[in-house]
Parts: structure tokens; sequence; C-alpha cells
């Protein structure tokens, strides 16, 4: 290869890369994406009416209060969405019982470490109604940025999930790009190789 | 054609400072600053995780810039590290102002069963599995004990061994750093081996003498890595930068350069099986191998195969039993791909003129994995960093408070950005990665094969391995988070 940082002519599989027949297969993988993507768009609707769950992890008060006990392990939330009314009182009680983890919701200034074999006891006012991330904020392994949990207060909608639509965008083009471009790129790479005409 | 090789050290002001006695030294002296206060914070400090300013320095920021440095600079890293460098001062008796002639070391030869990577291996999925089943990166004071106890083991091997022997085969961060490093833009190199095989002193290798001194070079040590850069250093993985040839080179033959990136993957760079077990293992705890532990509650510990090792080894056994696991299914994983290539590429000829075993096209593949395990990792990072960069502000302001312990400051609870721009940084990081994977893959199939259709069998096989690890990296960044 003669290309590196002082060349100035591109890697060859650059130039190849943005030939046409790429192009056309990105077009039509976006195109065939988009039009499985797009109708799933429309917002999930999130019901946000106060239940008490069956395993008893969340109490409701007759008052409207919620009570909720949680557990946070390696790596996830237990229970991971929590509806509750607008307006109730929320009190959490977090346990661990593997590592040091944390808990936090950026919306409600909720920032605290969890260690383990320990209560942690968080309370504070629903006032917003909206769909609430709960995360772990304390680096605790691989597993740590899946360690998450909702928060839903009233009637909230989620609105669209841009992050999942734009992986599975990536991830469609992918395997489309798998399937289709790379056998067509490595054959005109090797008919160039063997000095075959056409290539 | 551009045959000019990139040389930083044609410049005289490059070329000064590297060739400076104390130019490691200068590097050191903030890095062990550094060292000190993480362990004196770790051991007497504030031990909250949210608030230890020495631990997040530790595991996200040194870790982020660790992964970044790899995939961009090699191992520079260990040209400053101060695990490396306190034992060096110990072994040279000396500080590394000037050049001491007699070291504080027995000076014995590491044993020659062990002149490979498998300790260094088994000592970072060690870590790695002490890490995620007590946790390390979130506890300030295992993270000072582990700190010295490596410092203790450095120390220890460089006063039994010769030279560097710790940073050749026993730190964790050598495979870490070194298969990746493969990857990257910068290389040091003999920029004229013909020169090297008629030099006389080869200083770069055995250190200067009275000799190469008064040729031209100046005083340096033996190469700390037991490399020679005339003969056989032919990739990154062992070079640690530390300038020492540069210093000695009676003829100025060596050179710190730019190149194209990965050029040690697919160039004939000699490849090692113990190399490639690391960059496969480094993928399966990035990839299929949490895919087998993260997942809501849903895989794990919780399933049957999880509760069966709970029952006979309680709850710490069974989670190391299921990390180890996640490590064997890629494997099995890349054995399996393998397999299917060297099927499918039937009995075409290498370019060596023999028949590919599965082993071998696992020893020449697996390093393509490298870079993208390497992406993965820090997609993990900046998730965090994005997420919870209150965190770091509050672990600042807590250690400026009461330096170097830490006061026990209001946590503030805010993020960079929102979870969905974070998840798409993630996961454009991985698609790059998973780009420079299969560019790297298609490069080793044109390096290993002489016949076209090999090339595109064996490409096609290793490309799906590299699809299916990156597919599992991409999903696990949204997945397995909500029921």
């Amino acid at each position: 290869m003669s290309w590196g940082p002082f060349s100035t002519e591109l890697p060859s599989f650059v130039s190849r890369a943005i030939s046409f027949r790429w192009l056309a297969a990105t077009l039509v993988a976006t195109a065939v994406l988009a039009a499985i993507v797009v109708p799933a768009v429309p917002a999930v609707a999130e019901d946000g009416s106060p239940v008490a769950s069956e395993d008893g992890s969340v109490v409701v008060s007759e008052d409207g209060s919620v009570v909720v006990n949680m557990s946070a392990s390696q790596w996830f939330f237990k229970p991971n969405r929590i509806p509750v009314p607008l307006g109730a009182h929320v009190k959490f009680v977090v346990h661990t019982t593997d590592v040091r983890h944390g808990f936090k919701i950026n919306k409600f200034g909720i920032n605290k470490q969890l260690e383990p074999n320990q209560d942690q006891v968080i309370e504070f006012t629903a006032d917003k109604t909206g769909v609430f991330l709960i995360e772990c904020s304390v680096f605790c392994g691989v597993g740590h940025a899946q360690t998450k949990a909702k928060l839903i207060v009233g009637d909230a909608k989620e609105s669209a999930d841009w992050g999942f639509i734009f992986q599975e965008y990536i991830v469609g083009l992918l395997l489309i790009s798998a399937v289709i471009t790379f056998p067509i790129w490595i054959k005109s790479m090797v008919d160039k190789d063997r000095g075959a005409p056409g290539s | 054609m551009s045959s000019r090789q990139s040389n930083l050290l044609e410049s005289p002001g490059v070329k000064r400072v590297v060739k400076l006695r104390a130019f490691q030294f200068i590097l050191l002296v903030p890095t062990v600053f550094l060292f000190v206060v993480v362990i004196v914070q770790g051991l007497w400090g504030i031990q909250d995780p949210l608030r230890s300013w020495g631990l997040l320095l530790t595991w996200i920021v040194w870790w982020g810039l660790l992964i970044l440095s790899a995939l961009l600079l090699g191992r520079a890293w260990c040209l400053m590290c101060p695990f490396g460098g306190i034992a060096a001062w110990i072994n040279n008796k000396s500080i590394g102002l000037g050049r001491s002639k007699i070291g504080f070391s027995l000076n014995r030869k590491w044993p020659k069963r062990l002149n490979n990577l498998w300790v260094a291996n088994a000592f970072f999925i060690a870590f790695f599995t002490f890490d995620n089943v007590v946790g390390l990166s979130n506890n300030p004071q295992y993270t000072a004990y582990f700190m010295i106890i490596i410092t203790a083991i450095a120390v220890l091997i460089a006063i039994t061994f010769q030279r560097r022997a710790f940073c050749r085969y026993v730190c964790p961060l050598t495979p870490f750093l070194g298969v990746p490093a493969r990857s990257a833009l910068l290389e040091l190199r003999a920029a004229d081996r013909g020169q090297c095989k008629e030099c006389s002193y080869k200083a770069c290798y055995a250190g200067s003498t009275a000799r190469s001194v008064a040729a031209g070079g100046k005083e340096g040590y033996p190469c700390p890595m037991f490399e020679f850069p005339g003969k056989d250093m032919d990739s990154n993985t062992y070079c640690i930068l530390c300038t020492e040839c540069v210093k000695s080179c009676p003829y100025d033959n060596i050179r710190i350069g730019f190149r194209a990136p990965g050029k040690d993957i697919w160039k004939n760079s000699s490849k090692r099986f113990d190399e490639a077990w690391f960059a496969v293992a480094l993928i399966s705890v990035v990839s299929v191998g949490k895919a087998f532990l993260v997942g809501n509650g849903r895989i794990g510990l919780v399933t049957d195969y999880g509760q069966f090792w709970v029952g006979i080894l309680g709850a710490l056994g069974a989670k190391v039993v299921l990390l180890l696991t996640g490590v064997a299914l890629g494997f099995i994983l890349m054995c399996g791909f393998a397999a299917l290539a060297r099927l499918v590429v039937g009995d075409a000829e290498t370019n060596t003129g023999e028949n590919a075993s599965v082993k071998q096209f696992i020893t020449h593949y697996s390093y393509a994995l490298a870079p993208l395990a390497m992406l993965l990792l820090l997609a993990d990072l900046l998730d965090h960093l994005l997420r919870n960069l209150s965190t770091f502000t509050d672990a600042t302001v807590a250690t400026v408070r009461d330096f170097p312990f830490g006061f026990p400051t209001e946590l503030s609870a805010s993020a960079l950005l929102g979870e969905d721009p974070v998840r798409m940084i993630s996961t454009a990081l991985i698609f790059i990665g998973y780009i420079f994977s299969i560019f790297m893959v298609y490069k080793i199939s044109f390096g290993v094969f002489k016949d076209g259709d090999a090339r595109i069998r064996s490409f096609l096989c290793m490309n799906a391995a590299t699809l299916v690890f990156t597919a599992v990296g991409i999903w696990l960044v949204y997945a397995p988070a909500f029921d």
C-alpha cells in the first residue's frame, strides 16, 4: 500500500467504498429501513395510574403516597417500571446485595450512592409529568450502562425513541451491506488482482 | 507512490527533547504524583464512589485515555506508567536523570516457558473478574490496594529478573494495550535495517557502551522490553516508546513516525496465538459474554444455569463461573467461524505454501477484533461520562475542599446529553470500530492467501464473525435495560 498520513492519494478501499454501488446499496437500505421504522415511530403511551404491584414492591397507601421497595443488582433495577400519580409523595427504599451502585434521577435532582446490605431511603414529590430515567451513577461493571429503570409520573407519553431508531438503522445497514455490498466489493477487488478484463 | 517514511525525529526540536536523559522522568513526575494522590485518597480519604476523585480519575478518565492512546499512539502510556516507572527506578538504581551502570537486581533470566503472554492474559482476566464480582472500579480502597499490589509485583520482578520483565510478561496492560497497539497510527522502528545489519554496537538492544558513545550515540539503557528494532521488532505490541534506543543509537537510525492505521495487523508481522487469544477474550467480555451476563435479570444469575452454580459455589463463585462462561462463549463462536472458514476455503494454500488450520485462522484474524473491542469499551465509558458529568464536578469539588482526602459535598444530578444522543454516539463509535475491523479482515485475507477465491471465502466467513460481535455489541447499547 502506498497510502499513509502523508500521501495525497485516497486509499483504494475508500475510493471504492464511495463508488456508485456502495452509495446505491446505502440508499436502498435507508429506504427499506425507513419504510419499516417510520410507522413505528408514534410515541408509546405509558399508563401512569398508580398500581400496586403483585410482588409487593410498589405499595400505594390511601393518601396517595407510594412506597417502592427496589433492589439494585448487577446489572438491573427491580422493579424497573414504576408508575406513580402526579403530585404523589414517593418513597424509594433501595437495597443492594452485590457491589456499590448509584441511584440518580436528573429531573428530580437525586443522586445517591447505594452501599451493599444497607437500605437507602429516597423521598421526593413527583410534581412533574413525564417519563424519567432512573440510572446507576456509580460505574458498577460491564453491565453498568444497562442498569436503568423508568419512573412514569401521571399520564405521560414517551417521546419517539430516536436512539433506538438510529440503532436499528445502523444494524440494518450492517446486515444489508454485508449481504449485498461486500461480495460485490470483494469480487471487484479479486478481479482486479487477477487482472481480469472489465474490472 | 509515497515511499518516504514519516519520522518525527527529523524535527530538531522533537529530537532534542526525546534525546534528553530526563525525557521519561519529566513525563513520570505528574503520573507518580497522581498515583500517590489516588492511593492516599483510596486508603484514608472519602470512600463514596460518587465523591472520590481518585477513583473517577483512575477508572473513567485514565481508563478512557488508555484505550484512546492504545488505538492512536500504541503503548505511549507505558512511557509514563508509574508502576513500571517506579520498578525501573529501583531496577536501575536511578530515577533516570543519569544513567547508572550498576542496577539493583539479581538479573535472573525470565523463565523460557513463560516467554509469552499467558501470565499477563490470566492476570487481566483475574482483574476483570474481580472488578465485576467484588467491585474494584467503584471502591476507592480496593483501587488503592490494587495499585500497591501491582507496584509491589512490578518491583519484586524488577529486583529478581532482567530489565522490565514485569512490563513484558506479567502486566495485565501488556495485552490490553499491546494487542490493540497494532492498530495505532504511531510506530517506532529502525529507519534503515541495512544499517542495523552492519552495526557492531547493537546499543539499542544491549545498551550503550563506551564504544557506541564514542561513535556518536548517547548513554542509553538496554531495551527494557527485550526488543531489537534492527531485526525482529515488526509490531507495536511490545514497544513501550521509552526512547532508550533513540538515545543510544550512534547512527540516529531509529525513527518515530506516523503510518497507516492497523499496519501491524496485515503486514507480515509475527502473529501469535497468545496475543490472538487475548483479542478474542476482550471482544467476548464486551460483546457476547456481556450479553450473557446482562439482560435485566432475564439471563445471568437468575437462569437455571446461574442458579445451578449458585447452589454449588454460592453467589460470588457463580458470578465468576458466569463471567468465564461469557469469555468461553466468545471463543467458541470464534472457533465456529474459523472452522467454517477452514471448511469453505478447503485446501487453498496460504502465502507460505501450507494449508491453514483452524488455529491459524483464529491466530491471523483475531487481531482484527481488538480495535472493535476497544471501541466497544470506549462506548461504555463515554456513555457513563456523558450521563454522569455531575459526579465528576462533585468529586473534584470534594477533593479540592479537603485535598487529598475528599470532603462529603452535596451531590448534584445532571447529564451532559440525554439518553438518545448518548446511545447514538455509542452506536456510531461501535459502527466505526466495525468498519475498521472488516477492513482489517479484508487486508488479512489478502495477506494470508494467494488465491483470489480463498481470499473471498475466508473474508466472508471471518467478516461474519466480526458482524456477529458488532451486532451483539450494538444490541447491548439499547436492548436489555427494560422489561
